[in-house]
């Protein structure tokens, strides 16, 4: 049996690595009785489309960026509000594995299901010439950004103006002067933006985004239960993993730029704190509609003793 | 376009809908006009070998050629249905603030499809009595006959050899 | 091997005339259902995104922008200005006709509006001034596919969202080729002239009738200008270009020249919608080729075996060159871009060519196979315009391929042409 696994990164973007690991896992565990079938770089799909053709028989399983599972159900936007994880409340898997389980529930009713979350990256603010170390360095600045409905406006309430654009143009808009920064990961500093973006600022949290990796319900409710097992087992190692790595190679990625004379301000415990305000002001709206969701990560935090 | 550009540049305002309102716009402008524009006699085809044959070869080559249309519509009404129906069940939504169902955006696809069939089965019909089913049709769009000034589109390409 | 089959069966359906956008997607769509195990709605998604990108809403604007230049017989205004200079060296209206080439190429993406702009106002004048008709209609036919490389261009816009490359570097890119060819263009056009002793001897260049021109081709003259300048200082990205140029195309022929009506105006975005579902409709069916290609591993094995046989890039891009020259005789220039990038891409930037420089040399490529027979939209249209044979028109442009060839080995084998100004 096929398990198509659809991506749009590149065939040489660490994700792809981890997928060709997870496909391997399952090939072995279940005695070749799933194959796993990756295409990276959107030679089958975006994700976006991939996403939507879960549960047509096209596609078995995505690893999207958690926001995209927003277009499905705005409540499981709950883990894209700032300050919603830490890489400590992560290696928790006490609380790793209910926050994956409070996602899966949301989406469950749509014929989704979510095994797993990876790490993406926490992100950051890179500037060309504004060496910004607070809040208010930010207002007035453009800046561009990835979508995220709570994001879009806590970047309202701090005065930025947020201007989508290609991450292919990003480069070229800062230099020339249309946009004045980027919101990006440090990967994207390095690879991408280079000393074009002279200047991070990093408040740790703010936005630390991640991959769901949502399978067709039905599809996955249908296999045997050693196969579902080798799956979910296969996932739970890479995830646990990858989570580590993933965040000691986006400190070398940081330190590298430091090395190449770029200036990177980390917000301190007083200005957290603020941000963390501010972000509870935004996130007022998501807070209100969705209170159910709220209350499950307030239970879960309790319950595995973390966060808060 | 202008318009968020104008905001960019001048008031310091982006909006993301801007972008993908125009998109879908175009979107369901595309799909809606597929069977317009071969009323017109847009669509760009190959005439050249065809009208070299003999009157029966010809019309055996225009009817296969129409039952090809309307095979392409059919598959795509037929692909899109479901997708339709799946974008329904999953509540997907588009990606920016317009909030639009994903269902009601991929709706121009089997609708288009429709129109799209239902200009080739004119064809077919056309083929079958053994006139010319491709030709732009007179009062469907501004052809260079209701435009005099205006050169040939690249459809008036009858081989004049 | 079911690619394999499949191929005949797509050229055949364009054989017996079908629409290139019906054959290429019946074939595409045929092949994924039954032979590669994909669910149906494959089909529709992958449909549905070919037409679902940003970079794609620039056609229909600068489709409409050429149309309405077009329309407002903006070429005249051009060839009046320049002709009262060149006018000094012998062939001076040959010469001018590919200057206004240029300028068109410059405002339009098209390579089919800017022949068509050209040729309604100079054929007759070409003959007038002893030329051969079959020089004539060739000379506009050749020049007009200057629209393909110098920005703003459909081309590149196609190849941008097939392939996923920034299309305002792509724009940059073809700046200074396209500058490259109408210079090889009007050095052959010399030599053509004087070999065989067309056009009228040359004049002294009326200064003055250039100053009383001037003034009223201002506002068309500084169209190229702004939306070059746009696109290369970053300020508005090539979609917004796209609809700054329509509504500076529909200020200037409406208020300014008055030379468009509001009915013409009217009529003119109809046909530009149409033009632009044409467009759209090849690129589904293209997409969905492209999907086969990919779904089936052929752009893989194709990767596969040029690293078997260990292939310099130069070699590469020869026969990519020799290969596309051939398609291009048989197919259209949309359909070649998205018949092929899928396939070629991958492939040139394994090989460690830049997808920039490849894109170049792709609509160098799309340009030929505008004018080379048996299906060649340039020659269709100025057989149209110049009432004469298809035939007769690509005889008239068999001196013209030794141009092109002189400038496609140029961008293929020099990068530098290409890539100064990107990089
Ligand atoms: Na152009
Ligand atoms: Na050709």
């Amino acid at each position: 049996e096929d398990l198509v696994l659809p991506s749009e990164v590149a065939a040489t973007h660490w994700k792809t690595d981890y997928q060709n690991e997870f496909a391997q896992m399952v090939d072995e565990r279940t005695n070749g009785e799933i194959s796993v079938k990756v295409f990276p770089a959107g030679q089958l799909y975006n994700e976006q489309d991939a996403l939507a053709a879960l549960g047509t028989g096209a596609v078995q399983m995505v690893w999207p960026v958690s926001v995209r599972v927003e277009s499905i159900e705005p409540a499981t936007g709950v883990i894209n509000l700032p300050f919603a994880l830490s890489d400590e409340m992560m290696a928790n898997e006490c609380f790793a594995k209910g926050l994956t389980g409070v996602m899966s529930s949301y989406v469950e009713p749509r014929g989704l299901e979510i095994l797993g979350l990876l790490r993406t990256a926490d992100l950051f603010f890179i500037f060309k010439d504004d060496e910004v170390a607070s809040m208010e360095d930010l207002k007035g600045k453009k800046v561009r950004v990835t979508g995220g409905r709570v994001f879009l406006d806590t970047m309202d309430r701090l005065g930025v103006s947020s201007v989508s654009m290609a991450a292919s143009e990003m480069s070229t808009a800062m230099s020339q002067g249309a946009i004045d920064g980027v919101f990006s990961s440090p990967a994207g500093w390095a690879e991408m933006i280079g000393m074009t973006g002279k200047y991070g600022w990093y408040v740790p949290g703010f936005s630390l985004s991640t991959y769901a990796v949502v399978a067709d319900k039905a599809w996955f409710d249908g296999l045997p239960a050693e196969h579902q097992e080798a799956i979910t087992s296969s996932l739970d190692e890479i995830s646990k993993r990858q989570w580590i790595d993933a965040k000691a190679s986006d400190d070398a990625a940081i330190q590298h730029m430091i090395g190449q004379g770029a200036v990177f301000h980390v917000a301190d415990e007083a200005e957290s704190a603020r941000w963390r305000q501010l972000a509870d002001e935004s996130a007022t709206s998501f807070t209100e509609a969705h209170p159910e969701v709220m209350a499950q990560m307030a239970e879960l935090e309790t319950t595995c003793g973390v966060g808060g | 376009m202008l318009f968020e550009a104008f905001n960019r540049g001048f008031m310091d305002r982006s909006f993301f809908w801007a972008e993908e309102g125009v998109r879908y716009l175009m979107i369901w402008a595309f799909f809606l006009t597929i069977g317009a524009a071969g009323r017109g006699g847009y669509h760009i085809r190959t005439e050249m070998l065809v009208d070299m044959l003999p009157a029966g070869l010809r019309r055996v080559c225009n009817l296969l050629a129409s039952v090809a249309g309307v095979g392409f519509s059919a598959v795509l009404f037929a692909a899109s249905l479901p997708q339709v129906y799946r974008y329904y069940t999953m509540g997907m939504m588009t990606e920016s603030n317009l909030d639009l169902p994903m269902w009601v955006l991929f709706m121009a696809m089997p609708i288009g499809a429709l129109l799209m069939g239902g200009y080739y089965l004119g064809c077919l019909i056309r083929a079958w009595k053994g006139a010319e089913p491709f030709g732009a049709q007179p009062g469907a769009g501004a052809t260079p006959d209701a435009a005099p000034d205006a050169p040939p589109e690249p459809h008036a390409s009858e081989d004049r050899t | 091997m079911t690619v394999a089959l499949a191929l005949p069966f797509a050229l055949l359906f364009l054989a017996i005339g079908s629409h290139v956008a019906v054959a290429l997607g019946l074939v595409a769509a045929v092949l994924l259902l039954w032979f590669g195990g994909v669910p149906n709605t494959v089909i529709a998604q992958t449909a549905f995104k070919s037409v679902n990108s940003y970079a794609l809403m620039a056609v229909p604007m600068f489709v409409l922008a050429g149309n309405l230049m077009m329309r407002g017989r903006i070429a005249e205004l051009m060839i009046e200005l320049t002709g009262s200079l060149v006018r000094a060296v012998r062939g001076g209206l040959a010469q001018t006709v590919l200057l206004t080439a240029v300028f068109f190429a410059a405002i339009s993406g098209s390579s089919v509006g800017s022949a068509a702009a050209i040729g309604a106002s100079t054929v007759e004048g070409l003959r007038r001034d002893n030329y051969p008709p079959r020089f004539a209609a060739a000379l506009v036919a050749v020049g007009g596919t200057l629209g393909l490389m110098i920005p703003p261009s459909l081309s590149f816009i196609l190849i941008g969202s097939i392939v996923g490359l920034p299309v305002d570097k792509l724009f940059m890119a073809g700046i200074l080729p396209g500058i490259m060819e109408a210079c090889l263009l009007m050095i052959g056009t010399y030599v053509m002239v004087r070999k065989n002793g067309y056009g009228r001897r040359a004049e002294r260049p009326d200064w003055k009738g250039f100053g009383q021109k001037l003034p009223r081709a201002l506002p068309a003259l500084m169209m190229p200008v702004l939306v070059l300048g746009s696109i290369y200082s970053g300020f508005l990205t090539p979609t917004e270009v796209s609809a700054f140029a329509a509504a500076y195309a529909a200020v200037l022929c409406l208020l300014v020249y008055r030379s468009v009506s509001l009915r013409d105006m009217w009529d003119t975005a109809r046909v530009s919608l149409l033009q632009t579902t044409m467009i759209f409709a090849v690129v589904m069916g293209g997409s969905l080729v492209g999907f086969v290609l990919a779904r089936m591993g052929v752009s893989a094995q194709l990767i596969g075996a040029l690293e078997a046989a260990n292939m310099s890039p130069w070699v590469f891009l020869l026969v990519v060159n020799i290969a596309l020259i051939i398609l291009g005789m048989f197919l259209d220039g949309i359909a070649l871009i998205v018949l092929t990038a899928p396939l070629l891409f991958p492939a040139a930037t394994a090989l460690g060519i830049d997808p920039i420089h490849f894109a170049v040399i792709m609509v160098a490529n799309v340009e030929i196979a505008t004018l080379t027979p048996p299906i060649g939209l340039n020659l269709f249209v100025m057989s149209g315009i110049s009432k004469i044979p298809v035939h007769e028109v690509a005889r008239g442009v068999v001196p013209f391929y030794g141009v092109r060839m002189v400038g496609l080995a140029l961008i293929t084998f020099v990068p530098a042409i290409s890539l100064t100004l990107v990089h």
